[in-house]
C-alpha cells in the first residue's frame, strides 16, 4: 500500500470536513427538557474498561504519567523536553533543531531502543530509526497526557518497545470545543522564538472535531546553523455511532525547514533541509460492558529533501573532488492492528494481531531509487488474573515475524501483591527484542565522485562508506525489576521505587571493515555488528507530593551502574539524573512553578567526537496569571536555563538563559 | 299501627349505610377497576405496573391502556375513579380528555410538569427527581467529600433545611454557573480546583446526550468523580447515581393510590419528589479512579439517618 499525503492534501481534506460539519450543524435541534428517557433510555458507553486506565497501583510495569497540567507548569515549549520529567530519561540536543531522547543511556540521534506512539500510532522512522521530535505532526497544546513505560514492553507494543515506551495521548475532540490561541516569543535575538497556535473545535450530534494549526520558529544555538521553521496542521474527528462504536479519524502534516551543516566544512556545508511528515489514523472501536474490539489503520509518510553539491575537496591523494550528496529519503509505514479485550470476574484478557509494512527509498541509505520493504506480522496476548485476594498475576507474550529477522517471541510476567491498602509490591520479568532497522541490515551508502588523481587526472570513482549486515540478529534484553508503589495520606503523597537489572546481548553496534579501493588503497567501511552484551543495574524513584491543596511537587531520581568493557556505552549512561518540579497556585489566578533538572556527566553516541558532556544543572521558572476566567486568557513568563549556561551534546551547543512570554486564551 | 322499634333502627342503619356507600369516593365501583394510561410499551412502565399491582389491595383490578390507542379515545370513566398516567404523553392526554378526573401521574420531570399548564387541582404528580438533600447525603457518604460542585445556569437558592443538611454533612457546596454548553468543559476544569466531585442535576440545556461525552471524559481525565441523577449516565461512565427505579416508582404510586382510596390525598397538593430510591454504581470507574466505596446498605442507612 502506498498512500501519499501532502501538506496541501491534508489541508484540503480538513477544510472539506470543516465545511461539511458546519453544513450539517445547521440541522441540529436543541433538546432542552429533561424527560424520562434521560433516566431510563440507553445511553452511550463512553467510559468502559478498555478505555479507562488501570489504577497506577496495579500497573504491571513502571509507568510515569505526565499530564497537561504538569507540561504547562514546567513551562515546556519543545515536545522532547517533556521527558525530562520522567525518571531515568535524558534529553539532549544534537543541534537546536535535533532533540535526542533516551532512557538511561545509549542515547544517539537516531535512538532505536524506545518505541514512541501518538494515539497508538508508531512514529518511529523506518529508515534511520529514531523519532522526528521537531517535525512530528503533533502540537503540544493538543496533548492530554503522556504515559511512559520505563522498561521493556514488547508484549504490548512489539519490537522496539525495548528499553521504554512512550505513549502520547491527545485530547478527545469533544474536550476542545470553541477556539483557542497561543502566542509565544522570546526576549533575545537568539534563539528568537516565534510560536503561534490556533485551534478550532466544534460539536454536533455525535460528531466532534478539532482543527489545530501551529507554527514554531527559532534560531537554535547561537553559533550553529540550526534554525528551524515548522508548520503543523492536525485534524481529529470523533464520532460515536450506535451508542457504543467509537470512530476516530486523525490526519495531520508537519513541514520543517531546518538549518544543517557546519560553517567551513567541505562535505557538510551549511544548508537547509526540507522535511515533511504526514499521517492518517483511523480507529474503530466497539465497546460492550465487558469486552471490546478495536481496529486501527495508520499510515505515516516521512519525506526529507536534503541534497547539495559541496565545494571541491580532497580525499587522500585525490584533489579537487566533486560529488553530489543526496540525503533525500522517503519512508512509509502502514500498520493494521486488531485488538480484542475480554473481561471476566477475575480475568482480563487482551489479544490481537497486527501487520506492518515499512517502505524506504533513499539513494543515500540504500544506494537505490527503489522502495525497500520490510513486512512484520505480530500476534500478542496478555492476561491479568486475580488469583487470590491481594494478588494479581499478569502474563503476556508476543510472537513477531519480520522479513529481515527470524520469528521471535517476547514474554513478560508480572506478579503484584497488595502488601497493605497503601502499598503494592511488584515483580516483573520480561524479555524484549530490538530488530535491526533497514539501514543496519541492508543499508548501502556509496558516493559517486569525480576527482583529480595524480597520473590519470580527472577520473570518476565510487566510494563506499557504509554496508549493512544481513546476518545481524536482533538485540536481546532480559529484564528483572522489583518495585513498590505507595500512597499515603489520602493520596497526598504517592511514590514509586524500583530496583532493576537488565542484560542486553547481541548489542547492535557500529563497526567497520577494511575494503580495497582501486584508487585509495584500503578504506574503512562502516557496518553494523552484534557486539558483546552488557548488564545495567539501578534504582529509580519518583514522588508526587501535595502538602497543601494548591501546592504540587513532583520529583524523580535515577541511579545507574553499568558493567561493560565498551567505554562508549559505559559513558553514555550517566550515573545519576534527577528532576524536581513544584507548582503553587493562589487565588485561582496566580501560579508560580520551578523545575530543576540534573544529569551527570555523559556522552551521546555517534556524535562527531563523542563529546563528554559535563554534568547539567538546569532550572526553569514560570509565572502565570489568569487575566480573564471566562475566556481563560492567561499570560505566562517563562525563564529557562536560569542557572549557569550548559553544554548540550556538542561543545558548540551552549544553552543560555532565555525568557519566553506567552499569551493564550479562548473564545 | 304498632311500630317495631327494632325494625325502625335496622331501617335507619341500612339507609345510613347506603348513603355512606353512595357518597364515599372509595365506592365499590372504584375498587373494581383503576385505569392506568401509559405513554408507550416501554419495559420500565411494565415493571412499574407490576410493582404497583403487587403493592395494591387485592380487591382492586387494573386496566392498562396505551395513550395513543383507540381504546383510550373511547375510554369512559367514572368521575370518582382516579387515573394513573405513566409518562408525559399519557399525562397530557389524560388531563386533556378527563379534565375533572383525579390523576396520579408519574414518569414526569419538573421541566415537563411546568409545560403542563394550567395544573389541575386534582392532579397528583410524582416527579422523577430526587430531593436535593438526598443527592447531598448520597454524595457525602459515597466519597467523604470536603466540597461538592454543581453546574447550573442560575445559582440554586437553598432552603433552610438544605443548609442545615449541608452543615450536618460538613460539606461545602460549590455552584458554578454557565449558560452555554460549549463552556461546560471549561467550567468543569475550573471546578476541579475547588471541588472533589461533580454532581449532575437534571438540566437538558447543560447535560444532554450531546454534552455527556465531553462531561464524562473531561471529568474522568481530571479525576473528578461524577455523581448523576440518571442511572443511564452510570452506564455511560459516571461513578454513581441515586434515582428511583421503575419498582420504586410503582411503590410510590401504590402509596398514593392507597392514600387516595382512604381519602387522604387532598386536591391542590404540591408535586411529590421521588420517595423511594435505588443506587447505581459503576465499579469499573471506581476501580480506575482508585476509589474504595462503602456498601450500599451503609449508604442507605446513612441517607435515612441524615434525612430523618
Amino acid at each position: 500500500m502506498n498512500m501519499k499525503l501532502s501538506f496541501s492534501t491534508v489541508r484540503s481534506i480538513s477544510g472539506l470536513l470543516v465545511c461539511l460539519t458546519i453544513f450539517l450543524a445547521t440541522s441540529i435541534n436543541a433538546q432542552d427538557v429533561t424527560t424520562e428517557s434521560d433516566f431510563f433510555e440507553d445511553a452511550p458507553l463512553i467510559l468502559t474498561a478498555s478505555r479507562m486506565s488501570k489504577p497506577l497501583m496495579e500497573s504491571p510495569a513502571s509507568v510515569s504519567v505526565i499530564d497537561r497540567q504538569m507540561i504547562k507548569a514546567a513551562g515546556i515549549r519543545k515536545l522532547a523536553d517533556i521527558f525530562r520529567l520522567v525518571p531515568g530519561f535524558i534529553v539532549g540536543n544534537l543541534s537546536g533543531n535535533t532533540p535526542i531522547v533516551t532512557y538511561q543511556g545509549q542515547g544517539a540521534v537516531f535512538a532505536r531502543q524506545i518505541q514512541v506512539l501518538v494515539d497508538g500510532r508508531s512514529v518511529f522512522i523506518p529508515s534511520f530509526g529514531g523519532v522526528p521530535w521537531v517535525n512530528l505532526p503533533l502540537l503540544l497544546e493538543d496533548i492530554e497526557r503522556v504515559e511512559v513505560i520505563r522498561g521493556p514492553n514488547a508484549v504490548t507494543y512489539g519490537a522496539n518497545a525495548f528499553l521504554a515506551t512512550i505513549n502520547i495521548i491527545t485530547r478527545h475532540a469533544t474536550e476542545d470545543l470553541g477556539a483557542r490561541y497561543s502566542l509565544t516569543a522570546s526576549d533575545s535575538t537568539n534563539p528568537n522564538v516565534r510560536d503561534a497556535y490556533f485551534r478550532l473545535g466544534y460539536h454536533f450530534d455525535d460528531i466532534d472535531w478539532r482543527l489545530s494549526i501551529g507554527t514554531l520558529k527559532d534560531d537554535g544555538f547561537e553559533t550553529v546553523n540550526d534554525s528551524r521553521e515548522t508548520d503543523k496542521l492536525n485534524f481529529r474527528l470523533d464520532y460515536l455511532a450506535n451508542n457504543n462504536q467509537f470512530w476516530t479519524i486523525q490526519l495531520g502534516t508537519s513541514n520543517t525547514i531546518s538549518g544543517k551543516g557546519s560553517p567551513g566544512s567541505a562535505t557538510n556545508q551549511e544548508r537547509n533541509e526540507d522535511a515533511t511528515n504526514s499521517y492518517l489514523n483511523i480507529n474503530w472501536e466497539q465497546v460492550r460492558i465487558s469486552s471490546s474490539t478495536s481496529i486501527r489503520l495508520t499510515h505515516t509518510e516521512q519525506k526529507v529533501i536534503d541534497n547539495y553539491q559541496p565545494e571541491p575537496f580532497s580525499i587522500g591523494p585525490i584533489s579537487n573532488v566533486t560529488t553530489f550528496i543526496d540525503f533525500d529519503r522517503l519512508s512509509n509505514r502502514t500498520d493494521l492492528e486488531i485488538i480484542q479485550t475480554e473481561e471476566f470476574d477475575i480475568f482480563r484478557i487482551v489479544y490481537g494481531t497486527s501487520f506492518r509494512e515499512d517502505r524506504v527509498k533513499s539513494i543515500y541509505l540504500l544506494n537505490s531509487n527503489d522502495f525497500h520493504d520490510i513486512h512484520i506480522s505480530r500476534l500478542f496476548t496478555s492476561m491479568e488474573w486475580r488469583f487470590a485476594q491481594d494478588w494479581i498475576l499478569d502474563l503476556g507474550t508476543t510472537l513477531e515475524d519480520s522479513s529481515i529477522t527470524d520469528q521471535e517471541y517476547s514474554p513478560r510476567l508480572s506478579l503484584l501483591h497488595n502488601l497493605t491498602e497503601n502499598h503494592m509490591l511488584r515483580f516483573v520479568a520480561s524479555r524484549a527484542k530490538r530488530n535491526p532497522i533497514l539501514f543496519e541490515h541492508s543499508g548501502l551508502t556509496i558516493f559517486s565522485a569525480n576527482g583529480n588523481i595524480p597520473g590519470p587526472g580527472m577520473t570518476d570513482f565510487d566510494m563506499k562508506i557504509w554496508q549493512g549486515n544481513p546476518n545481524i540478529v536482533p538485540e536481546d534484553l532480559i529484564s528483572y525489576e522489583i518495585g513498590l508503589r505507595s500512597q499515603y495520606a489520602d493520596s497526598a503523597i504517592s511514590s514509586d521505587v524500583k530496583l532493576f537489572s537488565y542484560r542486553i546481548t547481541d548489542y547492535i553496534d557500529e563497526a567497520s571493515f577494511n575494503e580495497a579501493h582501486p584508487l585509495l588503497g584500503t578504506i574503512s567501511v562502516g557496518t553494523s555488528e552484534n557486539a558483546d552484551g552488557f548488564r545495567v543495574n539501578g534504582l529509580e524513584a519518583s514522588y508526587n507530593i501535595t502538602p497543601i491543596s494548591d501546592l504540587d511537587i513532583k520529583t524523580g531520581v535515577s541511579f545507574v551502574s553499568i558493567d561493560t568493557e565498551n567505554s562508549d556505552i559505559k559513558e553514555s549512561y550517566p550515573e545519576a539524573s534527577a528532576f524536581i518540579t513544584a507548582q503553587y497556585e493562589w487565588q485561582s489566578k496566580h501560579s508560580i512553578s520551578a523545575s530543576y533538572y540534573y544529569v551527570d556527566e555523559m556522552i551521546w553516541l555517534h556524535t562527531p567526537s563523542n563529546t563528554t558532556i559535563p554534568s547539567i544543572n538546569k532550572l526553569d521558572l514560570r509565572y502565570s496569571h489568569l487575566l480573564d476566567e471566562s475566556s481563560e486568557t492567561r499570560i505566562e513568563i517563562i525563564g529557562q536555563n536560569m542557572l549557569e549556561d550548559y553544554i548540550d551534546s556538542l561543545q558548540e551547543n551552549i544553552n543560555e538563559r532565555v525568557y519566553l512570554l506567552r499569551i493564550s486564551g479562548g473564545f | 299501627m304498632k311500630v317495631n322499634i327494632k325494625t325502625v333502627w335496622i331501617s335507619i342503619l341500612s339507609i345510613t349505610l347506603l348513603v355512606i356507600l353512595i357518597d364515599s369516593p372509595a365506592s365499590t365501583d372504584i375498587k373494581k377497576t383503576i385505569t392506568i394510561v401509559k405513554s408507550s410499551n416501554n419495559s420500565y412502565y411494565n415493571l412499574t405496573i407490576d410493582s404497583l399491582i403487587e403493592r395494591s389491595p387485592k380487591d382492586i383490578s387494573f386496566e392498562v391502556v396505551l395513550a395513543d390507542s383507540s381504546h383510550f379515545n373511547n375510554l369512559t370513566l367514572l368521575k370518582t375513579n382516579p387515573v394513573i398516567s405513566l409518562g408525559s404523553k399519557a399525562t397530557s392526554r389524560v388531563l386533556g380528555k378527563f379534565s375533572d378526573q383525579p390523576v396520579i401521574s408519574s414518569y414526569i420531570t419538573n421541566n415537563q410538569l411546568q409545560s403542563l399548564s394550567p395544573t389541575a387541582t386534582n392532579h397528583f404528580p410524582v416527579l422523577l427527581e430526587q430531593p436535593f438533600e438526598r443527592y447531598l447525603a448520597f454524595s457525602q457518604k459515597l466519597l467523604k467529600l470536603n466540597s461538592l460542585g454543581i453546574i447550573n445556569r442560575q445559582p440554586q437558592l437553598l432552603t433552610r433545611r438544605q443548609k442545615i443538611i449541608l452543615t450536618q454533612l460538613n460539606l461545602n457546596l460549590r455552584q458554578f454557573q454557565t449558560d452555554k454548553p460549549e463552556s461546560l468543559l471549561r467550567t468543569i476544569r475550573q471546578l476541579k480546583s475547588q471541588s472533589d466531585a461533580l454532581l449532575i442535576l437534571p438540566d437538558q440545556n447543560l447535560f444532554n446526550r450531546n454534552t455527556l461525552k465531553g462531561v464524562l471524559l473531561t471529568s474522568y481525565r481530571n479525576r473528578i468523580p461524577v455523581i448523576s441523577y440518571s442511572p443511564a449516565h452510570v452506564k455511560s461512565g459516571a461513578l454513581a447515581s441515586i434515582y428511583s427505579s421503575p419498582e420504586d416508582i410503582g411503590h410510590h404510586l401504590a402509596d398514593l393510590l392507597s392514600q387516595y382510596l382512604r381519602n387522604k390525598l387532598k386536591p391542590g397538593q404540591t408535586p411529590q419528589l421521588a420517595r423511594y430510591f435505588s443506587i447505581s454504581i459503576n465499579s469499573r470507574v471506581a476501580y480506575s479512579l482508585g476509589l474504595r466505596l462503602p456498601k450500599e446498605s451503609d449508604i442507605r442507612q446513612f441517607i435515612d439517618e441524615t434525612l430523618r
